[in-house]
């Protein structure tokens, strides 16, 4: 059925041997929406820090937050997190229409998509 | 042959005893060729002759010596032998002793399933031609056919981290389900079976469809389900022109 090509009697049975590519990419995209709702936490508690006196006055240890969402290698993780989880969910809904791809390739797709995307946001502040 | 030491940690577990699981090692010499299975009757020939497993066919057909291997769920009998291997029964089922478990529950949902063609008007026969010929197209019938020869074996429900984590029945019940959706002699309400037993709450990860030792995707099978729940249309219409 996976790859039309059996037929009964069957004369073989298979064994993944592989890791578990589309069990890893669920787990990543889980994993990138954690790092999504982190960022976003980090975010708003850095800018009312930022700009609202009274907490910035009684918690100045988190200032450092406002700078931290700026780090290069924060930007590239949370950008590198946004591109999976949003083209890993768009995959799952053309999959429960209909569509029928080979499944390890879009997650190949996806997952470079994302590690440029990481790249190209290093390469972007190392530059300004 | 490739001769090479190998070290299995196996779970032990004996309700008589009233003492709690255990995880017990054996060293052994082995051959490259060996399986997980033999290792297993190896081992209880040799070493432990209270260890208990169960297997039947040998040759993957029947899917009664499933247990996890390394963390995966595999058939003991197809599975090559490795220098470290961690071997438990599958889970989320309750252990009857060691690397045994109780079907008993599995066996029950497929019971309550009713997973022969329901009736519509007192008949399943397939839909039928002018001259009164069963009109199964072969393409389909074999795909009802192939989805019929899953082996129960549960190893998809075992790797399945939604069984884990959500109320869902596991992806074989959801297979067979889908089987009988496509049958043209059944009528039964398939799709709202398939929901009662968590059809929304698959991860979509395709983790069973990589894991089943019999080539079959129940990860499909979930989303052709959710596919007719959004759009109202099967893959297949019966082969009289019905969409059913």
């Amino acid at each position: 059925m996976r790859e039309g090509k059996l037929s009964l009697p069957r004369v073989t049975t298979r064994q993944a041997e592989t890791p578990l590519y589309e069990a890893l990419a669920c787990r990543a995209n889980r994993l990138s929406g954690i790092l999504i709702f982190a960022y976003l936490a980090f975010h708003l508690i850095g800018q009312a820090v930022l700009y609202v006196p009274q907490l910035g006055g009684r918690l100045p240890q988190l200032l450092f937050l406002s700078e931290f969402q700026y780090l290069p290698w924060v930007r590239a993780i949370l950008f590198a997190s946004i591109m999976f989880h949003c083209f890993y969910g768009l995959n799952l809904m053309a999959l429960d229409l209909g569509v029928r791809l080979k499944s390890r390739i879009p997650i190949l797709t996806i997952s470079v998509m994302a590690i440029l995307s990481a790249i190209w946001e290093l390469f972007r502040y190392g530059h300004n | 042959m490739d001769e090479f030491q190998a070290r299995a940690t196996i779970f032990r577990f004996d309700p008589t005893s009233g003492q709690p699981s255990r995880y017990e090692q054996f060293e052994l010499p082995v051959t490259k060729n060996m399986r997980v299975l033999d290792v297993l009757r190896s081992i209880y020939e040799t070493q432990a002759g209270d260890l208990a497993f169960q297997y039947a066919c040998r040759v993957g057909r029947c899917g009664t010596c499933a247990v996890i291997v390394n963390g995966r769920p595999v058939l003991a009998c197809q599975e090559r032998v490795k220098p470290k291997m961690k071997i438990e029964p599958l889970s989320p089922f309750p252990v009857l002793r060691d690397l045994i478990i109780d079907y008993s529950e599995a066996e029950k949902r497929y019971s309550d399933l009713n997973l022969a063609p329901i009736a519509a008007g007192g008949s399943t026969a397939p839909a039928q031609d002018a001259r009164g010929r069963a009109t199964f197209a072969p393409d389909h019938a074999r795909e009802v056919g192939l989805m019929g020869s899953c082996l129960a074996c549960m190893v998809c429900v075992s790797a399945c981290p939604a069984v884990k984590e959500r109320a869902f029945d596991g992806p074989a019940y959801m297979l067979q389900l889908r089987r009988l959706s496509e049958h043209p002699a059944d009528h039964g309400a398939r799709l709202e079976q398939a929901l009662d037993g968590g059809l929304l709450e698959c991860f979509s990860c395709g983790a069973c469809a990589e894991v089943c030792p019999a080539d079959l995707s129940p990860a499909d099978a979930i989303r052709d389900f959710r596919r007719e729940m959004l759009l109202g249309q099967k893959r297949h219409k019966h082969s009289n022109g019905e969409d059913s």
